[in-house]
């Protein structure tokens, strides 16, 4: 019963896998996750990367940032954004912060309260780079403004989710995808919008959902539902599906063209939720070099895997099409790719755009890095912090 | 009697409609304050999804924890009065 399920996955996905190859007749890359997972390596960041900067953000009573890891980045040209991820959860609501690329803050975007030209909470930020306006969403709203935060309009837009999973899509639209996200065997499927800049929905694809059985939790084994993630990278739209494929959204009617085939092995999805795309903060991060992502092999279905491994980082080389799983780093505690570049503290991003990679890292541990590693740069950005400063922008140019 | 008998009934549907009415308007009410969350600290629960123990706990007004977030998925557990989860309503990362 397994194996027919399976197989009719693998053809539903339409990408064929071929072996250790890495490629398929169809030109679908195949990304071996499971097999990568066995045999955990080290990647040499000089492989896709030529330089590396460490900026450490301004520290001033106007733009105190919390801990990076709440943190969220967006760049346009010479512009750093950076938001909080859990805005709607905080007693106390933090503004965005805009900060020009050399670590200068420039301005707060926007402002709190009910008004048509203020936002309650930031479920995301999106940069339309075809018109250079900066869209807070608020629940239901976008509200538009210019790069350097000044207000334009604002728009309703009804996704009705207290989540909101989108993105611009390169030609004054947005592309959203909405999931039920309930245990409710009832609920019918996800819903992949585009909307225009009036908010107002142009075209609407239904994506099905499947029943799974979710091992593991505290109440045992439980029913869930698993549909699609959307994704961006590159300025182009992925959407993960099926449990194994990424798809290739075209912006103009939806339409999806399979672009890699994820092989989990022995953790592939069944009858029971297997391992499966990080669909969180949108770490995907796809080149005409690499394909970087986060798997996570579920907790409850995987429980005798180190738990340092239950989210695991993989970089597909496109050019060889090999798969390698990143080595956790127990040193720096975090797997990454290896800083051959100036011998400094690991790498590994949460945010890329036009050729850059970018991480934040915590002043207190920025510190304690660069005593670790080698890197002059490091010390001498460190020697200037304290614990109190605002974190430390990492940002690695690519090839 | 009779005419006495049906106003009775009245008052007590009306009044058992108004205790309804009341009670779940209340209930409504309570449970759609923004409420905060406290946190991230550990429950002494892994997440069934991402295997942390680092959590956002909300309360409820008589102090005790009712919901969980945690901290790293985003996956959501009901709680019981010990803090203990009951239910998953939201299973994050897990679209």
């Amino acid at each position: 019963m397994n194996v027919i399920l399976l197989l009719i996955l693998l053809f539903l996905s339409s990408c064929n896998q071929q072996g250790d190859s890495g490629s398929s007749d169809f030109g679908c890359g195949v990304i071996s996750i499971g097999k990568a997972f066995e045999n955990k390596s080290n990647v040499g960041l000089s492989e896709y990367a030529s330089a590396i900067d460490y900026i450490p953000l301004e520290t001033t009573p106007g733009c105190m940032l919390e801990g990076a890891d709440n943190l969220l980045i967006r760049s346009f040209e010479d512009r750093i954004y950076l938001y909080s991820s859990k805005s709607a959860l905080q007693m106390t609501k933090t503004l965005p912060l805009y900060f020009k690329s050399n670590g200068d803050f420039v301005s707060s975007i926007g402002s709190f309260g009910n008004s048509n030209n203020e936002f309650t909470n930031i479920q995301t930020i999106m940069i339309d780079q075809s018109v250079s306006q900066l869209i807070v969403v608020d629940y239901n709203r976008f509200v538009y403004y210019t790069l350097d935060g000044d207000f334009i309009r604002f728009a309703e837009v009804k996704s009705n989710s207290l989540t909101f999973n989108g993105y611009c899509s390169g030609d004054n639209n947005c592309i959203y995808l909405r999931n039920p996200s309930l245990l409710d065997e009832s609920q019918g499927a996800d819903l992949l919008v585009k909307v225009d800049s009036m908010g107002r929905a142009m075209v609407r694809r239904s994506l099905t959902r499947i029943l799974l059985d979710q091992p593991g939790t505290p109440m045992g084994t439980i029913k869930v539902t698993k549909g699609a993630s959307l994704f961006s990278s590159s300025g182009n739209l992925y959407l993960y599906m099926r449990n194994d494929s990424l798809y290739r959204v075209s912006p103009l009617d939806l339409s999806l063209d399979a672009e890699f085939f994820l092989d989990f092995g022995k953790y592939a999805t069944n009858q029971r939720v297997g391992a499966t795309l990080w669909s969180r903060d949108n770490l995907l991060f796809i080149t005409e070099e690499f394909v970087a992502l986060t798997a996570l092999f579920t907790y409850g279905s995987f429980p005798d895997i180190d738990r340092r491994y239950t989210r695991s980082n993989f970089i597909y080389d496109r050019k060889n099409g090999t798969t390698k799983a990143l080595k956790y780093n127990d040193t720096y505690g975090f797997a990454g790719f290896t800083n051959d570049l100036d011998g400094g503290m690991p790498f590994y991003p949460t945010y890329m755009n036009d050729g850059k990679m970018y991480r934040l890292v915590d002043a207190v541990d920025f510190i304690e890095f660069a005593q670790m590693g080698n890197s002059a740069r490091m010390k001498e950005v460190a020697s200037k912090l304290t614990d109190d400063s605002n974190p430390v922008l990492v940002v690695v140019t690519l090839k | 009697m009779r005419k006495s008998f049906f106003r009775q009934l009245r008052f007590v549907a009306i009044y058992f409609f108004a205790l309804f009415a009341f009670t779940t308007i209340a209930y409504a009410s309570v449970r759609s304050l923004n409420y905060n969350y406290y946190g991230p600290y550990p429950m002494g629960f892994y997440c069934y999804a991402c295997a942390n123990d680092s959590w956002l706990v909300a309360y409820d007004l008589n102090g005790y924890p009712y919901h969980a977030l945690c901290n790293i998925c985003y996956s959501e557990y009901l709680l019981d009065e010990e803090g203990n989860p009951i239910q998953i309503i939201n299973p994050k990362p897990v679209n």
